[in-house]
């Protein structure tokens, strides 16, 4: 469930706005889009990874959530933990060298291949192996 | 490349067809790698090898880059809300609305494609808002028909108050109790716990220590930052899971499709979760590598095919005449209504759809109650219901996309429970509490269709399928 536009983030680009699959905004000329229909979100947060100022807080969340504490989640990094965790920057997918999830592969992989007697990341890495597709 | 296991031929109950199994299998490493020439960088594992297969909101922005480098005009925030279908039959457009600006769109074409996906009831999970079955009716107004919609009872784990159902980050993390705390499989299990007890937790317990712990939450973060959002700490405290519809999502009902993906409609060819899966999935489950492999290599097929039959439909695809098909929602057939909710049409067909104990276990006493109830819906809709003219024309074209929205989501229950009802056993992902065995004398295909009267027929498998063992048509 989209939560909210960081005010002091947002440029007023509208690309939310063109991003969104099912209408959330409400676009804006020069301002920042409105969050129109919050209801209508189904948490893809494709409006979170195409934003350039990471400044659009989404959540997996099913509800709106209540007393949130806008300025230490944007202190956290948190609007754009997902996009980051993909590999996007400025809002844009990730370039020539782009590798999707490359972060999470090399952490998962410890930056080598598991070792054959370690048997729990050898799990991981075979159970990750056969959960891509 | 990954590793992608064929449906498990018993799994697939007797009615897939090893033929396309390997088929889709195959063109699916093909469209991999045609990705990787087009300059698509797969993350490589250890040895260099590049790890294909991983499907990324990133692939999609990359294929709609190639899309749009191909020169291909893209109508975005434009919904398709009927076909065009010309004297003899034979799809020739399609008309929709942009929900931005308002304005209407029709496109007169050689060939179409429907590619809508399936549909979840608007559950409460990712996606399900872009996947109500609008597809289904506006290709069953054309005149197509469906394939195993009773193999659409797909249900999956998901967290209470999340909205992704995606299971894998807790395989091999987690531990499944009922209400009372005894330790369950996922699975029935899962559903009778939650039917039975009240309730589903999950907890992190077979996680031990730090590194494991983040690693899995990294590896799995498009998942794992749901505890985040939502303040809970799943290796320490239990959590409670929901098991909800996924429908026809991921299962194997949809419109009926030749070898050429085409249906019964001429001219209408069908891609992706919009279309039968049962020439590689049977009667289910929906296995992770055949499911992409249809959604992944789906596609050629129907492009190709339809590629051909508007190269042979030449220039005259201008000239034919077009006949705009939509009904319900758009055209009533009485006088409009003003007093249909939407809201309530969608929530009566929730109440059947998104039920454990009506939809994951099915018996037939509550599918004709369902059915009963539905057919006095859709006549009240087919009669009133239609796009609101007042005010603002985008606010207009967001209602015309909700009123037929609506409507499908009816439209596929209809399919989906007649379907249901007429299968008298249990077989892969259609269970029936008053019919738990499988009958071997019911192996073959229901096929369904019709609007205002809903019928279902029974058709024999393919007599050129090949089948398990043991199975021959």
């Amino acid at each position: 469930m989209i939560e909210f536009i960081a005010d002091e983030l947002c440029t007023g680009c509208n690309r939310c706005v063109e991003v969104c699959p099912t209408v959330v905004f409400d676009p804006a000329d020069g301002g920042q889009p409105a969050i129109a229909r919050q209801e209508d979100c189904h948490s893809c947060r494709q409006c979170a990874l195409h934003c350039p100022e990471s400044a659009i807080y989404v959540t997996l969340l099913n509800r709106p959530s209540e007393n949130l504490d806008r300025a230490a989640l944007i202190e956290s990094g948190r609007l754009g933990a997902y996009a980051q965790w993909l590999g996007w920057k400025n809002g844009e997918p990730p370039g020539g060298e782009f590798n999707p999830a490359a972060e999470a592969l090399r952490i998962k992989r410890g930056g080598n291949a598991p070792d054959p007697a370690d048997r729990v990341r050898r799990q991981l890495y075979e159970a990750k192996d056969r959960n891509y597709i | 490349m990954g590793t992608h296991t064929h449906p498990n031929k018993a799994l697939a109950f007797g009615l897939a067809d090893s033929r396309w199994g390997e088929r889709i299998l195959d063109q699916s490493y093909r469209n991999l790698e045609k990705m990787a020439e087009w300059g698509y960088q797969w993350p490589r594992i250890s040895d260099g090898r590049e790890k294909r297969g991983h499907i990324t909101p990133n692939v999609l922005a990359f294929l709609r880059q190639q899309v749009e480098r191909a020169g291909v005009r893209i109508l975005d925030h434009s919904p398709v809300l009927e076909l065009l279908v010309d004297d003899d039959g034979v799809a020739v457009g399609a008309a929709g609305v942009n929900r931005l600006t308002g304005r209407t769109w029709a496109v007169r074409a050689g060939a179409v494609v429907v590619a809508t996906g399936g549909t979840a009831f608007l559950a409460d999970i990712a996606g399900a808002n872009n996947n109500t079955g609008d597809g289904y009716l506006l290709a069953a107004e054309a005149g197509a028909v469906f394939s195993g919609m009773e193999f659409t009872s797909q249900f999956h784990i998901k967290p209470h108050g999340g909205t992704l159902s995606k299971g894998v980050y807790r395989e091999g993390s987690g531990t499944l109790y009922d209400n009372n705390g005894n330790e369950i499989q996922l699975g029935r299990q899962t559903v009778n716990a939650i039917l039975e007890t009240g309730a589903a937790w999950d907890r992190f317990d077979k996680v031990t220590d730090d590194e494991t712990r983040d690693l899995m939450w990294k590896a799995h973060y498009v998942s794992t930052s749901f505890f985040e959002h939502a303040g809970i700490d799943p290796f320490k405290d239990k959590y409670r899971v929901d098991f909800v519809c996924e429908g026809s999502i991921r299962a194997t009902g949809g419109l009926a499709i030749d070898d050429d993906l085409q249906t019964t409609v001429p001219g209408l060819f069908a891609s992706g979760d919009v279309t039968s899966r049962e020439k590689t999935n049977g009667a289910g489950p929906p296995g992770g590598g055949p499911a992409a492999g249809w959604a992944i290599g789906a596609g050629t097929y129907a492009g190709h095919a339809a590629a051909r039959f508007a190269h042979r439909v030449g220039a005259r695809a201008h000239t034919r005449h077009a006949r705009p098909v939509g009904g319900v929602g758009l055209r009533p057939s009485g006088a409009r209504r003003d007093d249909i909710a939407l809201k309530d049409v969608i929530a009566q067909v929730q109440e059947e759809m998104l039920a454990l104990d009506r939809n994951y276990y099915r018996n037939g006493e509550s599918l004709t109650a369902s059915l009963t109830k539905f057919d006095a819906l859709w006549k009240k809709l087919r009669a009133g219901l239609a796009p609101h003219a007042n005010g603002d024309v985008r606010a207009g074209a967001r209602h015309a996309v909700k009123t037929r929205e609506a409507a499908a989501l009816l439209a596929a229950a209809r399919w989906m429970n007649a379907s249901a009802l007429e299968r008298k056993e249990t077989r892969g992902l259609h269970r029936r509490s008053d019919f738990p065995k499988l009958d071997p004398s019911q192996r073959h295909h229901l096929i369904s269709g019709g609007l205002d009267d809903v019928w279902v027929r029974r058709q024999a498998p393919d007599p050129r399928a090949i089948y398990p063992e043991g199975l021959a048509a």
